[in-house]
């Protein structure tokens, strides 16, 4: 099981990468996070992190209606967004290394 | 107190919030208020409480209630929502507490000047005269601050459900508390009778007519 400490600082980088895939919304990002293996995160737990990238520039988001009726915010992935989102990508293989090699001498990501 | 951007975002979020079931909306309330009571803008509150209600409506749409839509863990996720948006400066701060005052005064004063001018209808001898005592500042100021006391601890222990467990020992302590602050003011009333403005009723209508203006430019002044 992931635990929620684990989780913490690489939650945004897994949001990025679902966004960057295609535009995507928040019940959809919580249920493909699931589908992945990350466990039931409700999309209560994923806003505060939609508020944070978008506030630093990383995603953009517009309101459109929903085929269900209420309004939908739709994210999408800024050219900040990109450039970060590929230091994530450097980081976690620079830290999956790390990890391998100290669990199991194989430093194979 | 409001501006116009600020105004239409509530009452699009009042209208929205009528098509949330009432177990939803139990939590989401707590929710909203606990952000009342917070270092971030109205806007922003607003900004946030549309997008809280748009997940709960989407939420209640697929069958799920609020604890599956937001997660059981309100007050971590409130705080993770005040951590995103930049806090109120002090000159915001300053503002706001002025605004709370003006509003206050011309409340406070409305009423003082009906209470008056009901008070000389009754008598045979009509005196049009809007007098304040010292014990009448010190009660309103008593009541204003009171008023935001307890506002802002509601907001903040919302989701502390009861500061005491006992409800009957609740009740008790909060009546003792209410008598205290009424048994407080009749004396302010009555030790600090001395007259500080005797003005004329009209004088005293058009300086809160003043006062209100004051308060409405200053509320569209601030975003």
């Amino acid at each position: 099981m992931i635990t929620s400490q684990m989780l913490k600082g690489m939650l945004e980088g897994c949001i990025l990468q679902i966004i960057g895939q295609q535009e995507t919304y928040g019940y959809e990002i919580s249920q493909k996070l699931h589908s992945y293996g990350f466990g039931e995160i409700s999309e209560g737990t994923i806003y505060p992190l939609l508020l944070r990238l978008e506030k630093n520039g990383l995603i953009s988001a517009t309101y459109r209606q929903s085929n269900s009726g209420p309004k939908r915010k739709y994210f999408n992935l800024s050219g900040n967004g990109n450039k970060e989102l590929k230091m994530f990508h450097e980081n976690w293989k620079e830290l999956c290394k790390a990890i391998n090699t100290l669990m199991e001498g194989d430093n194979q990501c | 107190m409001l501006n116009n951007s600020l105004r239409l975002k509530m009452k699009q979020n009042n209208k929205r919030e009528k098509e949330i079931l009432k177990d939803n909306n139990e939590i989401l309330t707590d929710m909203i208020l606990y952000l009342r009571g917070s270092d971030i803008s109205e806007y922003n509150q607003e900004l946030t409480r549309a997008d809280l209600i748009e997940m709960v409506i989407e939420g209640q749409e697929r069958g799920d209630d609020i604890r599956q839509v937001i997660g059981s863990n309100y007050k971590e996720i409130c705080d993770e929502i005040i951590n995103m948006f930049t806090k109120k400066t002090c000159r915001e701060k300053l503002l706001e507490i002025l605004d709370i005052a003006l509003s206050g005064i011309w409340i406070m004063g409305t009423i003082h000047i009906l209470k008056l001018a009901l008070f000389s209808l009754s008598l045979d001898k009509k005196e049009w005269i809007f007098s304040l005592s010292v014990g009448d500042i010190i009660s309103a100021i008593i009541i204003i601050v009171l008023a935001n006391i307890i506002v802002n601890s509601m907001c903040q222990n919302v989701f502390r459900k009861t500061f005491i467990k006992n409800k009957i020992l609740s009740f008790v302590v909060t009546w003792i508390i209410m008598m205290a602050i009424f048994v407080a003011m009749i004396g302010v009333s009555y030790f600090f009778d001395s007259i500080l403005i005797s003005i004329p009723l009209y004088i005293a209508v058009a300086i809160t007519f003043i006062i209100f203006g004051l308060e409405r430019g200053l509320s569209n002044y601030r975003k």
